[in-house]
């Protein structure tokens, strides 16, 4: 499975974020989104998740055979937790799989998922307005896991856990990448280097496959850096 | 002087960013107007304007509404409609006390004092001062011309012109004086405690004085202008020599006292509406999207149920204790029984008073929406019409109850009163109040379908949402008449239903496309 952008642009008024995206992404990769601040990363990643009307295509091609890309192709894990706070964990999780239980495959006991995700027994009946932060993440995570999305985008999702739960969230991530599309935001740049096998830049309103091949570590690094320094903003 | 200046324009930027902000909200303006607003210099200057025609105007508008309700308010309470001004000087007196504690400026908390004092900088004595004095200024200019004006179309003496600024500025020195002094001594609850005090003491003197034939008359109130007037003179003197602005501000302007934007009300406002959830034991026996409302609406219990209980026990004592006068008087029963068609109107405002649906909304926004619409299951045209009929029906069976009790209450009263030998009166009663309710929970649910006004950060981005908000208390208010027609009714019902049916009609063309997160 492949998932193609063609010309994707869009403006805010006279600012233009995005000019002309074209990029495949191909399934069972983790691609590194990486860019200034500013350069239209969430743009990117909303215009996608068809919360923002952008010009362009985007497509999804299985099989040979083109379709277009809808709503249900995408997960988007946002770094800022959203989880209905008058739900428990529990309670959340047993409505999100009833209301998709015709479209998910091989669905797991509540208890089971829980399991997954390393959450303790008490907090599965807890409110999830009294969740952490952490938590309330693990719990958009654990939907998104289950939606089985055939394209995840995370924006900063490791940055809000501790660093055994972020581990914990990497061999996950790992897994998921063999039959899905990972793309990861973020400025945490061993981050992206360590989890990710692609790093793309969104520079200049385009996106740029870097090629890793011929460098050290360090080396790689200090030429991400340079492209993003050389970076023009309006 | 040259901090003041600074300060002032600060301010003025403000100011004119606020008023280029609003006018960027105005629909149709907003596609006319360069993207780069804030840079234009005709634009900017357009807005300086403004902005300073603001400042003029506000130096004497507010002033002369105020004095203008001290001159009614008398004739409120005696519901006289003679002009009686014997009780200005008395009422002035005991407000101005008020004033001197919660309106003085020096002690305000305000975002660019914060910008200009914590971030910029700037000296906290010399901009305190010179805005303490800009403020005052404004204060005995506004008022003299409040009073000015005034006089020529009441009973006012020139020595009253002069007197009433001089007394009000005078006095919130006093106070100013007295808030800096203790500010060092006092613990920040005691402060506030002591202010509500002072408050409340003043206001209830207001009403304790005539009761033992105590009045401030005009001559009391001139001598007592010379006595704050005396007692100012050192005060000014103490808050020009007072050495610790710096420290008095910092402690003042500390980023939780400092309301930035809306962000702090709206953190609080979430917190408020997450508090309002209830105990995790109640549960649901449904499933799917209506498992997820039937949820929503029991955990909300003392947020929707809870108010509108005690609502509909009110009404039910009301109703009681109406039966009895009724039942015992009979020239209130004669009274009841000819005007109860002609109030009918009245309840469209009592019905718009009694609705949840305000809210209720803004809890399901805040409490579910928020985050629910963050998922791509939830914003499919299907499940948003789907949670929309669910919650419609909740919503009006939660607001009918009251509702039922007042529209059976009003008949059995009609009844007891005498009643009619019109069956259809009674009808027509019932219908339209129950209509009337189930009017209002598909108004304000229709209204977030249609324009959802809320960004992520709880702010308001929907200058309709409000105009619409605005219009229908509005028009409800404009429904406070008599008209003694049973038609009203049979129009009420009529309109009602019409809107309802186009309303619906609206959700379902256009919800899938406006109900997402601004």
């Amino acid at each position: 499975m492949q998932v193609r952008l063609e010309n994707i642009i869009k403006n805010f008024d006279d600012k233009k974020v995005l000019k002309g995206v074209d990029f495949t992404f191909e399934k069972g990769k983790i691609y590194g989104l990486l860019g200034r601040n500013g350069a239209g990363k969430t743009t990117l990643f909303n215009c996608m998740n068809h919360d923002l009307e952008c010009e362009g295509k985007m497509f999804v091609i299985e099989d040979g055979v083109e379709r277009e890309l809808v709503v249900d192709d995408i997960g988007y894990v946002l770094s800022s937790p959203q989880v209905p706070e008058f739900l428990t964990g529990r309670e959340f999780l047993t409505f999100f799989i009833d209301i998709n239980r015709s479209k998910l495959n091989d669905v797991k006991s509540v208890d089971d998922y829980f399991e997954m995700m390393h959450m303790d027994a008490d907090d599965r009946d807890r409110l999830l307005k009294d969740y952490s932060h952490g938590m309330k993440n693990k719990m958009m995570m654990l939907i998104h896991i289950i939606q089985n999305p055939n394209v995840l985008l995370l924006d900063e999702p490791l940055t809000s856990f501790d660093v055994v739960v972020a581990n914990e969230m990497k061999q996950l991530l790992r897994q998921m990448a063999k039959d899905h599309i990972l793309i990861f935001s973020t400025h945490i740049m061993e981050l992206a280097l360590d989890l990710c096998d692609e790093i793309v830049l969104l520079k200049d309103g385009k996106l740029e496959l870097l090629d890793a091949n011929g460098h050290t570590h360090e080396s790689f690094e200090e030429m991400i850096i340079q492209k993003l320094r050389d970076d023009e903003h309006e | 002087m040259n901090e003041f200046i600074h300060a002032f324009m600060l301010k003025s930027t403000y100011r004119t960013n606020a008023i280029l902000y609003y006018i960027k909200q105005i629909p149709f303006l907003k596609d006319i107007l360069p993207s780069n607003l804030y840079a234009s210099n005709k634009i900017k200057s357009f807005a300086k304007i403004l902005a300073f025609i603001y400042e003029v105007l506000t130096l004497f508008i507010w002033k002369l509404l105020y004095l203008l309700m001290i001159i009614v308010l008398p004739m409120l309470l005696s519901e006289s409609l003679d002009i009686d001004l014997s009780m200005f000087f008395h009422i002035l007196f005991f407000f101005t006390f008020c004033g001197a504690v919660l309106n003085t400026s020096l002690l305000d908390a305000s975002t660019d004092r914060y910008y200009a004092i914590m971030i910029m900088k700037m000296n906290a004595k010399c901009l305190a001062l010179s805005e303490f004095m800009y403020f005052q200024g404004k204060q005995l200019l506004g008022l003299f011309i409040s009073m000015y004006y005034l006089s020529k179309w009441f009973d006012f003496s020139w020595l009253a012109c002069i007197c009433v600024p001089v007394f009000v500025v005078s006095c919130k020195l006093i106070g100013c004086a007295l808030f800096v002094k203790l500010d060092a001594m006092l613990k920040e609850k005691v402060m506030v405690s002591l202010k509500v005090a002072i408050c409340g003491i003043s206001l209830a003197l207001i009403l304790i004085c005539p009761v033992f034939d105590v009045f401030v008359t005009e001559s009391v109130f001139y001598v007592a202008t010379i006595i704050v007037v005396l007692l100012a003179i050192p005060c000014l003197w103490y808050i020009f020599t007072y050495p610790k602005y710096d420290q008095l501000y910092r402690k003042l302007l500390r980023v939780e006292n400092v309301v930035f934007d809306e962000t702090s009300f709206v953190e609080e406002e979430k917190q408020n509406y997450h508090n309002k959830i209830t105990d995790v034991s109640i549960t649901s026996n449904k499933t799917g999207y209506a498992y997820l409302n039937d949820l929503f609406i029991k955990r909300h219990k003392k947020l929707l149920t809870r108010t509108t209980n005690w609502i509909t026990l009110l009404i039910v004592v009301i109703e009681v204790a109406l039966g009895i006068v009724i039942i015992m008087d009979e020239p209130t029963r004669n009274a009841f029984n000819q005007n109860v068609i002609g109030v009918l109107p009245y309840f469209m405002f009592v019905m718009y008073l009694i609705n949840r649906g305000d809210s209720i909304t803004k809890a399901m926004f805040i409490n579910c929406d928020k985050a629910m619409l963050h998922y791509s299951f939830f914003r499919k045209g299907k499940t948003i019409l789907e949670m929309f009929s669910l919650r419609l029906k909740s919503l009006v069976a939660i607001n009918i109850r009251p509702a039922i009790v007042l529209a059976i209450g009003l008949s059995l009263l009609y009844a007891l009163s005498g009643g009619t030998s019109q069956i259809l009166e009674y009808v027509v009663i019932i219908v339209t109040i129950l209509c009337l309710s189930v009017f209002y929970s598909v108004h304000y649910l229709v209204m977030y379908y249609l324009l959802q006004p809320f960004n992520e950060q709880l702010e308001m981005k929907s200058p309709m949402y409000q105009a619409v908000m605005g219009m229908t208390y509005l028009v409800a208010y404009m429904f406070t008449i008599e008209i003694s027609s049973i038609y009203f009714g049979v129009i009420v019902i009529g309109i009602t239903i019409v809107y309802c049916i186009v309303s619906l009609l609206l959700v379902y063309y256009f919800a899938p496309k406006t109900f997402r997160l601004k």
